[in-house]
């Protein structure tokens, strides 16, 4: 057994050698470090705060419907709320009790909106 | 939307633009303000107690997020709503073929007084820890009421109008029961874009007129060359 204090230090080259393998793994560390905090913090914005999240449903397409009135406006069909249905309009002279009830979906116009105000 | 419960409050709001602008006024934080009717919803146990179990940091902060989803989710432009229903108005969609017809004709219209139903029932599921507690439906019912109103159209397009009075009333729906409701007076004549104007008709007639407009513009370069 060789004591402690007789044994050779090391050698010039040897010493890089060493200070170099500490500099690397100090470096991989704190990548590996701020890879851990990234990924946790991304979790934490998926997630929010305290464990909860909200997914979104849209739903179906918004449903409008017209209605015009006219000499009989009160008739049985006004007021009734129709189903989300094709674009559609009563025939000209056709529409019942003078009433004009049809619906549309807005999806299919919001693409119609074209140009700012007063452009 | 069918027979719903009320617990809504009435107020009315000036010159708005989108349909949360109505609900919650335009400087107010929206989703907060939509967390606190999802809350309200909540306490008056239309969510089944869904929640009841969260800390109640946590219950909030379940509702917030929702908010913010639902926010997304019921904004829209008033115009935008609007637009469709008088795609559907006979009067209107016959001035608009005429004057889509004959380039440069404008037509004015008077408007018979109507009203345009629009509604929208989005959902927001909420989960914690990864299981879904429950399926929020949320949902918006909007009755514009238009009278005596004079359109002005050119090229198929609505680009003004004259007189005439719009009030809106909007609706906040939480799991069929109407949490809010709140009136407004819209001023069509500033949300309507006057140049090009809105489309009354579908987007094939706009394509055939200008079809026909092209080779009535060949046929007339052909012959004075």
């Amino acid at each position: 057994m060789v004591p402690l204090a007789a044994a050779e230090p090391a050698s010039g080259s040897a010493h890089w050698t060493i200070m170099s393998l500490e500099i690397t793994l100090a470096v991989a560390l704190f990548v590996a470090g701020l890879l851990i905090d990234r990924r946790a913090s991304r979790r934490r914005r998926t997630t929010g705060e305290h464990g909860v999240r909200a997914i979104a449903h849209p739903g179906a397409p918004i449903t409008v419907a017209l209605q015009v009135s006219g000499a009989h406006a009160a008739g049985p069909l006004a007021g009734r709320e129709l189903a989300a249905g094709p674009l559609g309009t009563s025939p000209p002279g056709t529409s019942p009790l003078g009433t004009e009830l049809v619906a549309a979906r807005a999806g299919e116009a919001g693409d119609q909106l074209c140009g700012g105000q007063g452009g | 939307m069918t027979e719903r419960a009320r617990l809504a409050s009435t107020t009315v709001v000036r010159r708005p633009r989108t349909t949360l602008e109505v609900l919650f006024s335009p400087d107010t934080d929206t989703a907060g303000a939509l967390a606190r009717q999802i809350l309200a919803a909540e306490a008056a146990g239309l969510l089944g107690g869904a929640l009841k179990p969260l800390p109640e940091a946590t219950r909030h902060a379940a509702c917030q997020q929702a908010a913010v989803h639902g926010v997304r989710l019921l904004d829209a432009d008033l115009i935008g709503l609007v637009v469709p229903g008088w795609q559907a108005h006979r009067d209107l969609a016959i001035a608009a073929r005429r004057t889509l017809a004959a380039p440069g004709r404008t037509e004015r219209p008077e408007l018979a007084e109507h009203r345009i139903t629009v509604s929208q029932q989005p959902a927001v599921t909420i989960e914690a820890e990864g299981r879904g507690l429950i399926t929020v439906r949320l949902g918006l019912a909007v009755d514009f009421d238009i009278t005596g109103l004079t359109a002005q159209l050119s090229a198929g397009r609505l680009t003004a109008f004259c007189g005439g009075r719009c009030d809106a009333r909007v609706t906040l729906v939480i799991q069929e029961t109407d949490m809010l409701t709140r009136h407004a007076h819209v001023d069509l004549a500033t949300l309507t874009p006057a140049s090009p104007g809105l489309r009354l008709l579908p987007a094939r007639a706009y394509l055939v007129a200008q079809e026909i407009e092209d080779s009535a513009a060949r046929l007339t370069s052909r012959r004075a060359g």
